[in-house]
């Protein structure tokens, strides 16, 4: 991830990958669990390098869906 | 007459009418309501209708500037549409009986507030984007009562302005911009140097009322603001602003052809993405001569595929039909780790296997890159080069592998090039002391006077205790550098240079002297060595 925080683009990406599927994404960093369907809210979390999250992926297209957020991820 | 002095962010002079630009504060709307769900419904409109007004600003947007500025909008809209955002809205109308107009305003404020406490100086500037779709969702909550629109030429001074605000305003009436508050990061910035709008940040200057109307002179590169200036002080300014025009078309004319001692100069550019190479040309380059094809491998989780970097590379060629683009294959060692590709550590990745013997390491991977150049070379002027040879016996390896790759894409029946220019780093002293040999088998060298430094030396680039010393204008470097010069003149063979050497105009005239005629530099360098070299020869 980029040093200095997550930006517009790569959560842009997350957000846009997460959409695309029936699965509900929830992602968890910093003690907080944000549903991964507003990039707001994951811009907000100031994510950064080294910051250890957990994305939670549950619904009839979860494997697919969860492999497709491991490659968006930065 | 009133001065001030503030920040100078984009040059240029102007002189006009004062427009005062107040967006409405939270504080002026009315904060309470009954009927929640009537306000819900004009949230949904307006929301409608921003959506709609965005989708247009986008466009404007793509077809009035560079991606860059575009994307100010793109990122814009997704806020628009996010869920968090309108919830939050939605909430503060339900439950607390907030007007739809307060609601916006106040969400827009929470996020304002939570992105300027961020450390990143780019993430506090998402506060401005913020506002500035708040600003919007406003105006089509008040159906549209605010037209922005300058009707006649006019200086607008404001106390900040969003990006949106610009567009609403409209180029042709636009002279120049004074805010109290911004930078020279922010996206105003960036949108006013795209319109080469005068731009001056001036948090001394006190906006009041009476000032609409007055005249307003303004030095954009000095950041200088004349209120009611005394026409003394107008004549200096218009003669600077002539000054200025006089020194563009100097620019402009960086197309012209250079010479030295009767020798035509080329000034390319290294570049490493699509963007720089707009870029470049912007800049009025001779052709790239330096494209590092590795950018696209990096910093990703999958390798690319050859679809991919077909697509990209013919794009970058078909931005540049009618100039050069040299292309340097994949230049990775254990020190650039690529995803999907773990590399063994080596105690000196500097020493270890990269560049050419990375790719000769990796066939598949090497052939797969090349496979890709040789179908997107079908356009444009594109050459290939190699980097770190160390010897003749791995330019036949190359050249072994460019023949089966084509031998393949003909089986296929894919359209390809394949007598392509074939070029190489000189950037050991392997490379140097083998130079007339390595010359005979291609058609250009390039030297890459960092890398060449450091392994001359044996001095580490990225050690400071040895820059003063031990950089490339070191004579053992120049004596390198000349060896390759006179080795190309003998086997007639074109001879470039890239790295930071050729963008240092004290080591120009040295250059020019040894007989180097095909620079390439980083496309912000293009213009002030083409001056530099202007200079030289007058």
């Amino acid at each position: 991830m980029d040093p200095l925080g997550m930006h517009a683009r790569p959560a842009a990406l997350m957000i846009k990958t997460a959409s695309s599927f029936k699965s509900e994404f929830s992602l968890n960093a910093k003690g907080r669990t944000i549903p991964l369907n507003s990039i707001l809210a994951l811009m907000t979390l100031e994510l950064k390098m080294g910051d250890r999250m957990k994305v939670t992926v549950e619904g009839p297209d979860e494997v697919q869906a969860a492999k497709a957020l491991r490659a968006a991820m930065p | 007459m009133k001065d001030y002095k503030g920040e100078g962010i984009v040059e240029g002079i102007a002189i006009g009418k004062i427009f005062l630009y107040q967006r409405p504060a939270v504080g002026e709307f009315e904060q309470h309501v009954q009927d929640t769900a009537a306000e819900l419904a004009r949230l949904r409109r307006a929301l409608q209708q921003a959506v709609e007004e965005m989708t247009l600003r986008c466009e404007k947007a793509q077809a009035l500037y560079e991606n860059d500025q575009a994307a100010i909008f793109e990122a814009q809209k997704l806020m628009l549409e996010d869920q968090e955002f309108i919830g939050r809205i939605k909430e503060s109308i339900l439950h607390d009986k907030r007007t739809a107009v307060y609601a916006v305003l106040q969400t827009s404020e929470f996020y304002a507030d939570v992105f300027l406490g961020m450390e990143d100086e780019l993430m506090r500037s998402k506060s401005a984007d913020i506002r500035d779709v708040s600003s919007l969702l406003v105006r089509c909550l008040s159906q549209g009562q605010t037209d922005h629109k300058l009707l006649s030429p006019g200086i607008v001074v404001a106390d900040n302005l969003l990006p949106g605000d610009l567009l609403e305003m409209g180029r042709e009436n636009l002279l120049g911009l004074v805010v109290r508050h911004g930078s020279a990061s922010s996206h105003l910035a960036v949108l006013a140097t795209g319109m080469s709008l005068p731009l001056i940040v001036c948090p001394d200057l006190d906006i009041e009322p009476t000032l609409e109307g007055k005249t307003l002179a303004m030095d954009g590169g000095e950041g200088l603001i004349f209120i009611e200036p005394d026409s003394s002080t107008q004549t200096l300014l218009k003669e600077k602003a002539q000054e200025l025009i006089y020194r563009k078309q100097v620019l402009a004319s960086t197309g012209q052809n250079l010479c030295y001692q009767g020798r035509r100069i080329e000034v390319l550019a290294n570049v490493g993405s699509i963007e720089d190479i707009r870029q470049a040309l912007q800049a009025g380059c001779d052709g790239i001569g330096l494209f590092r094809t590795e950018l696209s491998f990096l910093g990703r989780r999958h390798l690319p595929d050859e679809e991919e970097l077909f697509e990209y590379y013919s794009q970058c060629l078909e931005l540049m039909p009618d100039r050069p683009l040299v292309f340097r294959t994949l230049d990775i060692g254990s020190d650039k780790q690529i995803e999907g590709l773990p590399l063994p550590q080596e105690a000196n990745p500097a020493l270890g296997c990269r560049g050419i013997r990375f790719c000769l390491a990796h066939p598949d991977l090497f052939k797969m890159q090349l496979r890709a150049l040789l179908r997107a070379a079908v356009n444009g002027q594109p050459a290939l080069m190699f980097p770190m040879i160390t010897s003749v016996e791995e330019v036949g390896r190359i050249k072994a592998l460019l023949r089966e790759v084509a031998e393949n894409l003909k089986q296929e029946g894919l359209p390809y090039r394949d007598n392509l220019p074939l070029g190489l780093m000189i950037e050991t002293p392997a490379a140097v002391v083998l130079a007339p040999e390595l010359a005979r088998e291609v058609s250009f060298l390039s030297i890459g006077s960092n890398d060449l430094a450091q392994y001359t030396l044996a001095a580490d680039r990225e050690n400071e205790a040895l820059a003063a010393e031990f950089n490339d204008r070191h004579p053992a470097v120049m004596k390198m550098i000349s060896l390759t010069v006179e080795a190309a003149r003998q086997e007639g063979v074109g001879l470039s240079l890239c790295g930071e050497l050729a963008r240092d105009v004290e080591a120009l005239p040295q250059l020019l002297q040894l007989g180097l005629t095909r620079l390439s530099v980083s496309p912000s360098r293009i213009i002030s060595v083409k001056a530099k070299i202007r200079q030289l020869c007058d």
